[in-house]
């Protein structure tokens, strides 16, 4: 009888502390969305390297909340610890409330607490930046340095936004922060918000990444609505061919320029050149492939499951969040059209040789909004490749939006 | 209005910022773009000059020493092996391989060096030791 009751006491305590007790209805509704992201990132290939650990992260921190607790102190009257541990004292803080002496116990965080501190800290975006720019290629902007021109155009939407999200009533610094999803740059985009508000992390992380995922779908109507046929079909020159020398020389400079006018965006950029340095330099291949693969394999899963782990039941699934997501489309859009818009007037202004599409990549979103004018161009005129044009602006985007970044930081910091 | 005045320095300050950042990278990366091609064309030319004299001074050497056997269209274009102690069998070899790789006829052997490394571990030794010491 002992026995069945003891057994019966430990399935009810079991039960208390299961989640079925402690889990509220948010939770739920994040658990499905979490699985309905696992199915986008898994059978429908939506920037599955990012949204995979995001929405496992999702669905961890919705099932088991306390994976992201923070350590805290547990107050354990000295009386009792002591005739827990046969007597011994510990060398806890005591404190004293109303003539009772209680030790300071502390508790460890949760796992994901601690790997969230590099998100916290802003370590883990500029990481990534070292990986992204010891994979890419600065050849084609150095080849056709007016590509700036479109990389910044398309940040236009970063600032365009920042004044709608004020205007639906957020403060400046969620503001800023939502703005920098038309950057269409996932580590720029979570470090800004890591620095100016981040309690807000969660849902500008999964909407700046949704779209990026969404950026084959999003970009061909605004393309094809601003653009005439004719245009279209422009066929670009080729390249000029860049030397070893000009490929060494542009991180240096870059990262001179860039951190002395704007220190702010400095961790980001100054990242981005040496992993671009690593690669262009060609005697570091080492290094350069740790940088490309092992560090930014295991800085993504970190910062993924991390950032997914943000966004909690309560916190998630507020009239907030519908507005960001509303708010970073509109960014994206905007960000778009004025990229194609400019290569509208590089069209008008060289009298014709410049693809207006390309205008579209400069919003970051390497290498997808690249391929994206490819594609549309190629619906045109089926002989043409605008790839490797397009990659131009699509990298001078992610400088672009990193200096975008370093604005809004120093005026909103 | 304190909303209104920041909205319109962060458009404005934002817009001017990133442009003339950009801008200015444009004319910095066209300037260096410059200088680099014509300091690179000078060094080719220099270069041309003088692979030019070496391989007259090949020929000539060459011309001196009557060869039998005839190299294959790799080797006819390695003028370098010779000249640094390489034996003719050992640049026939390589030529092969070459010409196996990229198909006959297609590349070129300009020169042929020995690698300068300290390590004296031969490379079958050297795949070993990092199979076993990889672990660690």
């Amino acid at each position: 009888m002992e026995i069945l009751s003891g057994f019966w006491t430990s399935i009810e305590s079991l039960f208390q502390s299961s989640g079925l007790t402690s889990l509220g209805w948010q939770n739920y509704v994040m658990i499905g969305i979490a699985i309905v992201l696992l199915f986008l990132a898994i059978k429908k290939e939506y920037e599955p390297l990012l949204l995979l650990p995001i929405a496992f992260g999702m669905l961890l921190v919705n099932l088991f909340p306390a994976i992201m607790a923070a350590p805290s102190t547990d107050m354990v009257p000295v009386a009792d610890y002591m005739a827990q541990h046969g007597g011994e004292a510990a060398n806890y803080a005591v404190t004293t409330i109303q003539g009772v002496d209680y030790y300071n116990v502390p508790t460890n965080g949760g796992l994901f607490y601690y790997l969230y501190q590099g998100v916290k800290l802003g370590i883990y975006p500029p990481l990534i930046f070292l990986g992204i720019g010891a994979m890419t290629d600065f050849g084609p902007l150095i080849a056709n340095p007016k590509s700036f021109i479109l990389g910044a155009a398309a940040q236009i939407g970063i600032f365009i936004t920042f004044i709608g999200a004020i205007l639906l009533g957020f403060d400046p610094k969620a503001a800023g922060s939502i703005g920098i999803i038309g950057g269409a740059d996932g580590p720029t985009a979570i470090y800004v918000t890591s620095i100016l508000k981040p309690e807000l992390l969660g849902p500008i992380a999964v909407a700046a990444y949704s779209y990026m995922a969404l950026v084959p779908i999003i970009q061909p109507p605004i393309m094809k609505a601003l653009t005439t046929k004719k245009e279209r079909s422009v066929v670009m020159e080729q390249l000029r061919p860049v030397s070893k020398l000009e490929k060494i020389m542009f991180p240096v400079i870059v990262v001179i320029l860039i951190a002395i006018f704007l220190p702010d965006a400095a961790p980001l950029v100054g990242m981005l050149m040496l992993g671009n340095l690593f690669k262009e330099s060609g005697v570091v291949d080492r290094i350069c492939k740790a940088a490309q693969n092992e560090l930014m394999n295991i800085i993504t899963i970190f910062l993924g499951v991390t950032v997914g782990a943000t966004a909690t039941g309560p916190v998630f699934l507020s009239p907030d969040t519908l507005k960001i997501i509303v708010l970073g489309l509109a960014a994206f859009c905007i960000g778009t059209a004025c990229g194609v818009l400019f290569g509208k007037l590089m069209y008008i202004f060289t009298g014709g040789k410049v693809n207006p599409l390309i205008g579209s990549a400069g919003v970051s979103a390497v290498p997808m909004a690249a391929r994206v004018s490819q594609k549309v161009g190629q619906k045109e005129n089926p002989g043409n490749f605008l790839l490797m044009h397009a990659m131009g602006p699509n990298v001078a985007g992610v400088i672009g939006s990193a200096v975008a970044a370093g604005v809004l930081i120093s005026i909103l910091k | 209005m304190e909303n209104l005045n920041l909205c319109l320095t962060i458009l404005i300050t934002g817009f001017v910022v990133v442009f003339a950042v950009l801008i200015l990278l444009i004319f910095i990366i066209k300037i260096y773009g410059t200088i680099v091609s014509k300091a690179l064309s000078v060094s080719q030319e220099k270069k041309a000059q003088k692979a030019a004299e070496k391989k007259k001074a090949l020929e000539q050497e060459r011309a001196q020493q009557s060869k039998k056997t005839s190299p294959s269209p790799a080797v006819s274009n390695a003028p370098a092996p010779t000249a640094q102690g390489i034996s003719p069998e050992i640049v026939a070899v390589i030529a092969a391989a070459v010409d196996s790789t990229y198909g006959a006829g297609t590349a070129k052997i300009t020169s042929i060096k020995k690698s300068k490394s300290s390590n004296s571990r031969p490379a079958w030794g050297m795949a070993g030791v990092f199979e076993n010491t990889r672990p660690f």
